[in-house]
């Protein structure tokens, strides 16, 4: 009871900000105050709330796509084929039992009914979600057998339950396992993050410090090279050099150490883009009045460099910090393969072979919720960073 | 400096005009010809093109990897596929270079290729990469031309357009691409509709904004005051701003084809290798299979192709973005 209280209260909330905003913004009340205006009126709020809504709409697009792939994949027959399986003594009844157990799954004939039901699931009500299990009981000499409905939790975001995917995974909810690897996945992208930005920024500046030098020019072919090569083959040839090197390249759980190796093939991977953006916009920053003012004003190169051309040329680049860090959550599903780490990707290949429906349309679900939010996230961050863009209403 | 300056000014007040230049006459022949050669896009292109060393290098391993895509398999000659002709030929696996099999010959751990030829497997592979990667540009090119400059000139397109570039970045093309290939069966078509149809739209995004910038230029306006049609617009104002950009685009689409195939067959995507189609992308994800830790030489083998292939078509496109950029020429 209590999160459905919260739940309803806060999209009431939500909904009511929103219209107040509206309202606010087209002058229709508080039209003389200043201070409202100042705060709710704000071009970076509306442009959020618009994001927000048209990113809505591009995920229930991309859900309805992939459903109706999914479905064409595969009908769901495995269910019964399962049920029987387990249930031999029913006899007459089996069919019966799994038709009821398909309808509550929400894998029923009518795929357009289902996909509503999809919808309900994944809007932000909050509802309650029970696991579906068959028990038997023994009742004198005959075995009664009944779906109930067991382990139920409240839910804002219900992907669904695991029915196919195997690995001791069935019966759990999508939600957890799909947080669960995601952190497996995370705690490996997380350092390769911390590499391509430890790595890219200084290695941009560097090359866009002395231009057409020695330095440059090796970063750039460093670059192309990157750009060039498939991935699966400059993956590769890193795990050589881990291996010669000495660094552990089969990854496992309990151990830190195993993570470096593929979080540092990400990382130098990742490093060639950054350094490429940070070298072109410092050197579009060169040519700008406020430098040969420095310049003229007898500044040192350094201090140029790092004060007045940085602090510029990062404006446009924080814009992906955000998208990066998140997108550590999903990892990178070839490296994850090569490495045999058990992450969101290994789950992919997997519910993708075991045509586990509520699997990958979570996996699609989360992963388009990333990338909208990391999108506003840089918004925000870029609205934080450059002064130009500033909270209050001139 | 500053008194030279005030005399020459002073000798130009003061002095007859006529001291200052020497007349040298004017000749009847040199009025008619030209001093300057008559400039030609194309040829001005290849001139700034050759005075690249690293061009030149990249261009003669490109001839060089096309050549033994043709003729590599002719040279040292192995049966590696079995037909009606006969049956494949089998060595000793996991052998290193050797006069007999210039690439050794594949490891015992591997799914097709054991004990196969590795220097045939390879070429005949780059065979079918390359025309991949060639058909997958050329359509690329032509479908990111063609909807791109459409989407930059009516804007009216714009929010189908993002929608659909928002589905694109919004799901894992990987799980798309796993949910196509359970309905298509794996030919040359189908694989080369796979890898179309997630790249395209990157390429129409690119060429959208290209012909934003310059679509509001002084001389497309006096164009659109002269009543010209949108197909004569796009025709002859705006792709011709556009060639240098084509043509970098056409020569770095060709190497991002060949890796995406890559990628594919490392998800067992591509073509099937029981039916007989290699690529280097399995020879490469067969050869992981194997022991190449101890056995390098298969891992080797495709990515001596594969890396050379990749760097030097990606290296060619950005030295013609700056030789077709006419900024660039004279």
């Amino acid at each position: 009871m209590g999160v459905y209280l919260i739940g309803y209260t806060l999209i009431a909330l939500t909904v009511l900000f929103v219209i107040f905003v509206q309202l606010v913004s087209r002058k229709a009340i508080f039209k003389n105050s200043v201070q409202m205006q100042r705060i709710f009126a704000h071009p970076l709020l509306n442009y959020s709330i618009k994001r927000i809504g048209s990113a809505l709409f591009s995920i229930l697009l991309a859900i309805t796509a992939t459903f109706f792939l999914i479905r064409l994949k595969s009908e769901g027959t495995q269910i019964c084929e399962q049920a029987i399986a387990t249930w031999k003594q029913l006899g007459n009844l089996q069919e019966m039992y799994c038709t009821s157990l398909k309808a509550q799954l929400g894998i029923t004939e009518n795929w357009f009914l289902d996909l509503l039901n999809y919808y309900y699931k994944i809007l932000p009500f909050p509802k309650t979600v029970c696991n579906v299990s068959y028990v038997s009981t023994v009742i004198g000499n005959t075995t009664i057998y009944s779906i109930s409905n067991q382990n139920c939790r409240n839910f804002i975001l219900d992907l669904g339950t695991i029915f196919f995917l195997g690995g001791g995974n069935n019966g759990r909810f999508v939600l957890d396992v799909i947080s669960e690897k995601m952190i497996i996945s995370f705690r490996v992208g997380i350092i390769a993050v911390f590499v391509e930005l430890l790595l890219g920024y200084p290695m941009g500046i560097m090359m866009a410090k002395n231009k057409d030098g020695v330095f440059d020019k090796i970063g750039k072919t460093y670059i192309i090279t990157i750009d060039a090569i498939p991935g699966v083959a400059y993956y590769y040839i890193w795990m050589v050099v881990f291996a010669t090197i000495g660094l552990p390249t089969i990854y496992s759980a309990g151990n830190v150490l195993t993570y470096l190796a593929p979080a540092l093939t990400m990382g130098f991977t990742g490093m060639a883009g950054i350094a490429l953006w940070v070298r072109r916009f410092m050197l579009d920053e060169f040519n700008a009045d406020y430098v040969k003012f420095a310049r003229a004003k007898g500044l040192g190169e350094n201090r140029i460099m790092f004060i007045h051309v940085l602090r510029n040329a990062v404006v446009p680049l924080v814009r992906s910090v955000p998208a990066a860090i998140l997108g550590a959550l999903l990892g990178t599903f070839y490296i994850e393969k090569i490495y045999g780490i058990d992450g969101i990707g290994g789950l992919l290949v997997s519910s993708e072979s075991s045509s586990d429906f509520f699997v990958l349309q979570g996996i699609i679900v989360i992963s388009a919720l990333i990338s909208i939010i990391s999108y506003l996230a840089g918004d925000i961050v870029t609205a934080i960073v450059d002064p130009r863009i500033s909270f209050s209403k001139e | 400096m500053a008194n030279n300056s005030v005399k020459n000014i002073d000798s130009v007040i003061y002095h007859n005009v006529e001291d200052l230049f020497t007349v040298i006459g004017a000749s009847e022949e040199n009025i008619e010809k030209l001093v300057s050669a008559p400039y030609s896009y194309w040829r001005e292109t290849f001139k700034q093109l050759i005075k690249k060393p690293l061009a030149i290098i990249s261009l003669i391993v490109i001839l060089l990897i096309v050549f033994f895509t043709i003729f590599g398999p002719m040279i040292k000659s192995y049966r590696v596929i079995s037909n009606e002709d006969g049956l494949a030929e089998i060595f000793a696996p996991n052998q290193g270079w050797s006069n007999d099999h210039w690439f050794g010959t594949g490891g015992d751990k591997m799914n097709y290729y054991k004990g196969l030829d590795l220097w045939t497997v390879v070429w005949i592979g780059a065979r079918l990469s390359l025309l991949l990667g060639l058909v997958v540009a050329l359509i690329d090119t032509f479908l990111g031309i063609l909807i791109g400059s459409l989407w930059g000139y009516f804007r009216g397109l714009d929010p189908i357009m993002i929608e659909i570039r928002n589905f694109v970045n919004n799901v894992p093309s990987l799980l798309l691409y796993f949910l196509l290939m359970a309905f298509l069966e794996p030919n040359f078509w189908t694989i080369v509709f796979l890898l179309t149809m997630f790249s395209w739209i990157g390429l129409a995004g690119f060429i959208r904004n290209q012909i934003i910038i310059i679509r509001n230029r002084d001389y497309n306006i006096a164009s659109i005051a002269l009543g010209s049609s949108a197909k004569a617009m796009i025709t002859h104002n705006l792709l011709p701003y556009l060639i240098s950009i084509i043509v970098t685009v056409v020569s770095t689409a060709i190497p991002a084809a060949v890796s995406s195939e890559v990628g594919l067959a490392f998800f067992g995507l591509s073509f099937s290798p029981a039916a007989g189609d290699i690529t280097l992308g399995q020879v490469l994800t067969d050869a992981t299979r194997a022991e190449w830790l101890s056995y390098p030489h298969l891992l080797i083998a495709p990515m001596i192709v594969l890396v050379p292939l990749t760097v030097t078509f990606f290296y060619i496109g950005l030295a013609l973005a700056d030789a077709t950029d006419p900024k660039n020429h004279r």
